[in-house]
């Protein structure tokens, strides 16, 4: 079905055909521009070069122009339904998905889908202020394009809350724009999104790794048995791309200026020649890295292993893998602590099933760090950068109460205080950082810290003017 | 009406076993179910088929409390609960009102509505010797005496539902997908532990004979612990931490 832009609320899911779903709808819709309003980017601007989505197909489902962001055509947008879909895994696997949520599952999967929609709000509130200092018109336009479709995943499960899960999926619905990112009271759900976003490596940093997991959460959404959630996430995921794009890109840049001041300066040391030394970058990843793998839950957990059961969420991938899909036979590794040493431990795969959708998620992050490290071999650089081990700095999980260094030794406590300001930004290095956010809003000027992108935005030159002010 | 629901609630629970939810509704005029309750309620002194009839109720009633099952009741447009059929929900372990009509039938008529009368304080005792209301308000005499207040009125499912009187007052938006929910949810748990947990709260207040062997709390645990359905090999307590999912067996005891 194509998407409806008559209605106040765009939508392919055939809004008009249910009234009281639309009424719902049409009621939440102003909270949540009030919301935009008082919580969304704190730059103001006249209009934005944005996409919009016109279409949920594999071609051309993007419409691009300048819009003003709070008229953005936020709406309910589910991938096309395959009619003869089946429950790829669990105990159910092989029957009809589900066009309903069956009342067995009602409370896991409303959990599961408040978790979900309270990381999108969150991720807007905490990136607010970051307009402010844009390296470049073309970044700052990335920057909204990103909140404007954190926005849209607010809707999409704001919807699935309104449509399936009765009086209290809208309650829940509210409570998504009465909590606030590092609000004392009512904070968001997950620690890693009650911090706020301060400068601009940091938000690549974020949506390279941060907005990763949230790529791995919805891949393992996409697989489940209730199959309107299904095709939401497929969705999503689809926009997901762009936010995973900035955040390497824009890493990309970082690396290629650092390496370029490294070479002009013949020194590691750029801080003075208003770089990001290398070191600090491998800080900022040893940080967002490791706590993106907190989010992942628990090595162990009979909560992931309750939800495959059930058909509520998946693996990565679920379909490609060449298994039973039930794994009640099956056995997987995790890494333990045991003796003073990190060693392995032999469980059920059922309850080894955040260990395994991290795996994933590493070895996607691993591309990340290939491809900056080309980036240095081009630049003529000698020094690597690397993902630290995966027990290092971790408060989730089975490394949550030992030290472990980036090369992965088990240290004490005090090895760990002594040596923290050399794994983990240090104070003096955000420091330097913040120094180096000066906004740069002239159209193709860039900020002297990145090098500039090789191409602009839909085939529009890097130098357009992507961003207009009042 | 009573010899009725009496032989279907006894062949239901004989010959249903897997049948763990009964959904109770009633239909007809409000008026015609507080007459006749009149009528009985001034004959049984010295009527002697009117008190046995009276008494049969109050019979069928009691095996309602005590059947082991989950007992829903929906009161909608056109029920009549009232009086003596009121106890039919108040003996359920559940009551949804429907506040307004559904917006696909007509819309003619009352909305559903409750009547209190004197038979809700009293005349139909449970085996633990209060009525179903006192036992739904057990330590909050105050409330039973205001509810005496409101007798022979018609209450609407929002004053119904701030009364006490029902579970939840869902309307026309939230009616269906909440009444297929809730009775999804409940058919999902372990039986026995459903006919453990509503045996108890069926059940409070003075210990009678009848409640010895019905509604002790520590009887029920006991049992619901070594039933198969936790203690055996597919049982819930086997199954606990694994991932997988508890194998029920569905019949009732
Ligand atoms: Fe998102
Ligand atoms: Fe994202």
């Amino acid at each position: 079905m194509s998407i409806d832009y008559s209605e106040k609320i765009p939508n392919n899911v055939d809004l008009a055909g249910d009234r009281k779903l639309q009424r719902a709808l049409e009621s939440w819709q102003p909270n949540f521009l009030n919301w935009w309003k008082t919580m969304g980017p704190a730059v103001p601007t006249e209009d934005v070069y944005l996409r919009t989505a016109v279409a949920v197909g594999r071609e051309g489902w993007a419409h691009f122009d300048h819009v003003p962001m709070d008229e953005y055509r936020w709406g309910v947008f589910l991938a096309e339904r395959n009619t003869d879909r089946r429950i790829a895994f669990g105990e159910q696997k092989g029957e009809p998905v589900w066009q309903q949520v069956p009342g067995e599952y009602r409370a896991d999967l409303q959990r599961l889908i408040v978790i979900q929609g309270d990381t999108e709000p969150a991720s807007v509130e905490q990136q607010r202020r970051l307009g402010e200092t844009a390296p470049s018109l073309y970044d700052l336009r990335n920057l909204f394009q990103v909140n404007v479709e954190e926005g849209r995943h607010l809707w999409a499960m704001v919807y699935l809350l309104h449509a399936y899960f009765g009086r209290a999926g809208r309650e829940e619905a509210e409570a998504l724009l009465h909590r606030n990112s590092g609000d004392i009271d009512s904070p968001r759900i997950l620690g890693a999104f009650n911090e706020e976003t301060p400068d601009w490596l940091s938000f690549f940093m974020f949506t390279y790794f941060t907005d990763r997991d949230g790529k791995y959460q919805l891949g393992t959404l996409k697989e489940s048995a209730f199959d309107p959630l299904s095709r939401t996430c497929e969705f999503m995921l689809k926009e997901e791309a762009h936010h995973m794009f900035v955040g390497t890109t824009g890493i990309d840049r970082v690396v290629a200026r650092t390496a370029e001041l490294m070479r002009e300066h013949d020194t590691d040391d750029i801080a003075p020649h208003g770089g990001i030394p290398l070191d600090v970058i491998q800080k900022y990843i040893n940080f967002h890295y490791t706590v993106s793998l907190d989010l992942f839950g628990s090595e162990r957990s009979t909560n992931a292993a309750n939800y495959f059961t059930a058909g509520l969420k998946g693996r990565w991938q679920e379909e490609r893998r060449k298994d039973d899909h039930v794994l009640t036979e099956d056995a997987a590794h995790i890494d333990v602590v045991r003796d003073g040493e990190i060693t392995t431990d032999e469980v059920s795969a059922l309850l080894a099933l955040n260990h395994d959708l991290r795996r994933e998620y590493i070895s996607d992050c691993e591309t990340g760090l290939k491809r900056w490290n080309r980036v240095l071999e081009k630049g003529g650089i000698g020094r690597r950068l690397y993902l630290p081990h995966v027990g290092f700095n971790r408060e989730v999980g089975l490394f949550a109460d030992h030290h472990v260094t980036p090369k992965g030794d088990l240290v004490g406590a005090d090895v760990w205080e002594a040596n923290r300001d050399r794994w983990l930004p240090s104070e003096a290095d955000k420091t330097h950082v913040r120094s180096l956010m000066r906004p740069v809003y002239e159209p193709g000027k860039i900020s002297g810290w990145i090098a500039p992108p090789s191409k602009g935005i839909n085939e529009k030159p890097v130098d357009y003017e992507y961003v207009h002010f009042p | 009406m009573t010899r009725e629901l009496d032989d279907l609630i006894l062949r239901l629970r004989a010959n249903e076993r897997e049948l763990g939810t009964w959904v109770i509704r009633t239909k007809g005029e409000v008026e015609d179910a507080l007459a006749f309750e009149r009528v009985i309620a001034r004959y049984s002194g010295e009527d002697w088929l009117v008190n046995e009839i009276r008494h049969y109720f109050k019979r069928v009633l009691k095996r309602l409390d005590v059947t082991s099952r989950s007992l829903i009741a929906l009161i909608e447009p056109g029920s009549c609960f009232a009086g003596a059929l009121l106890e039919l929900a108040l003996a359920c372990d559940r009551q949804y009102m429907l506040d307004g009509f559904l917006e696909e039938d007509s819309q003619e008529g009352e909305p559903a509505q409750i009547v209190l009368s004197e038979s809700n304080f009293g005349t139909f005792p449970m085996g633990n010797g209060l009525s179903r209301l006192a036992s739904r308000f057990y330590g909050d005499d105050d409330h039973v005496a205001k509810l005496r207040q409101e007798t022979g009125r018609r209450i609407d499912a929002a004053e119904a539902l701030e009364l006490g009187l029902v579970t939840d007052a869902p309307d026309d938006i939230d009616w269906e997908d909440e009444i297929r929910i809730l009775l999804e949810e409940r058919a999902a748990l372990s039986p026995d532990a459903l006919t453990g947990m509503e045996a108890n709260h069926r059940f409070v207040g003075p210990e009678t004979m009848e409640t010895r062997i019905f509604a002790r709390l520590s009887a029920w645990q006991n049992w619901i612990f070594v039933r198969p359905n936790a203690a055996g090999p597919d049982g819930a307590l086997r199954r606990y931490g694994t991932g997988r999912r508890a194998d029920f067996d569905r019949r009732r005891v």
